[in-house]
């Protein structure tokens, strides 16, 4: 072990007993391991000074209020993110409500007054032509939704006018069929009736 | 009463909601927390900073304390676990140079100690404290100017007592190489 190795055991106490006996005897015949040894200690007791310094008091006897005052500092600042985190949560929580809860009403408010085609039921549409003929548009209807019009029109013209399955059929088979040709097939007496029973009966 | 059965005594009065008792605490140690602090630093500014946060954990950490150890050794490892933690933080500052000169010089100025002599021996020891690891520079400190055991600086630390013998050691060693080659 080197020479100052063992001069820091020794002063720091922590050698054996053996070997503390050993070391003061060969510190008592090396000037060399004394002046050494005298050194490091001369290096401690400086440190040993400068353990109690004396200072201004008003620092230590500041240190309480300092503290009290950043402590209140500290419990004021957490307030501020809790509040905002509450406030935050609600105004999340009313959007979200009012999202939710409104957007039914403002579908129904901002129905077009269009006839509602989407019924499938022959007592509807007839309803339908009977009431608010006026309000159908072609544009806003659906292939089968006209179809089912037709059908619905054809069985009422027939109702009303009293046709027979086979007088139905003609009318209601050809699609593309104009008056023109209508009334070419139909004869003087037919059209009579046709129009005596357009007068009296309402379809529209 | 012993001292420990005092200091225990005023822990369960602040706990039990007695805001003088923590001043009586904060009395009693506050010295010490400061200069252990200082030394490990090496300024009155840090140092400051330093004992301002041990004071703060002690105030919200007290209900914690578990009277397993003194309240003196439960202190000393707060102020030792907050000094190390600071001058971590300030390295990777000065690494990255966030801390520029300017900043550094006024902190070397603003001081409690005024006198002149002594001042300079603290410069001293510092610029030499500076150069060795935080651990051995901790352990230093605890054993020359806190005069603690090895026991009680492993209950601080958490190191074992041979460790802390060999960092002490190592210490040492090196304060002195410095020393000698300063004065060369």
């Amino acid at each position: 072990m080197k020479v100052n190795d063992k001069i820091i055991l020794y002063l720091d106490n922590q050698m054996s007993d053996e070997e503390k006996l050993d070391f003061e005897n060969e510190l008592k015949d090396s000037v060399t391991l004394q002046e050494e040894l005298e050194y490091y200690k001369k290096f401690l007791n400086e440190i040993s000074e400068l353990k109690n310094i004396s200072v201004e008091e008003d620092y230590f006897s500041q240190m309480i209020p300092t503290l009290r005052g950043r402590i209140d500092e500290r419990k004021r600042l957490k307030i501020i993110p809790r509040l905002a985190f509450a406030v935050t949560t609600i105004a999340a929580v009313i959007v979200v409500f009012f999202f939710t809860f409104t957007n039914k009403s403002v579908k129904k408010v901002a129905a077009p007054a269009k006839i509602e085609t989407t019924r499938n039921s022959s007592n509807y549409f007839a309803s339908i032509l009977r009431n608010d003929s006026n309000q159908l548009n072609l544009g806003d209807l659906s292939n089968e939704e006209i179809t089912k019009y037709d059908s619905v029109f054809n069985a009422m013209i027939s109702n009303a006018l009293s046709l027979s399955p086979q007088s139905f059929n003609y009318l209601s088979a050809d699609n593309n069929t104009d008056l023109n040709n209508m009334l070419q097939g139909i004869n003087q007496k037919e059209a009579n009736e046709i129009y005596n029973q357009l007068l009296h009966k309402k379809i529209f | 009463m012993t001292d420990s059965n005092n200091d225990f005594e005023l822990v369960k009065s602040f706990i039990a909601g007695n805001e003088s008792a923590f001043n009586k605490i904060v009395l009693k140690y506050q010295q010490k927390i400061y200069w252990h602090a200082r030394r490990m630093t090496g300024n009155h500014l840090d140092a400051d900073e330093v004992a301002q946060e041990v004071l703060i954990v002690l105030y919200n950490k007290m209900k914690d304390f578990q009277f397993k150890s003194s309240l003196y050794t439960w202190i000393y490892k707060i102020t030792s676990t907050r000094c190390i933690n600071f001058l971590r933080k300030k390295n990777v500052r000065q690494y990255f140079s966030f801390e520029d000169n300017e900043t550094i010089g006024l902190k070397s100025k603003e001081d409690l100690v005024k006198d002149l002599e002594v001042k300079e021996k603290l410069d001293k020891l510092h610029k030499v404290l500076n150069k060795i690891p935080l651990k051995q520079r901790e352990v230093f400190i605890l054993r020359n100017f806190d005069e603690l055991s090895y026991e009680e600086i492993a209950e601080i630390t958490g190191g074992s007592i041979g460790g802390l013998k060999a960092n002490y050691f190592h210490a040492i060693k090196k304060i002195m190489e410095l020393m000698k080659n300063d004065e060369s």
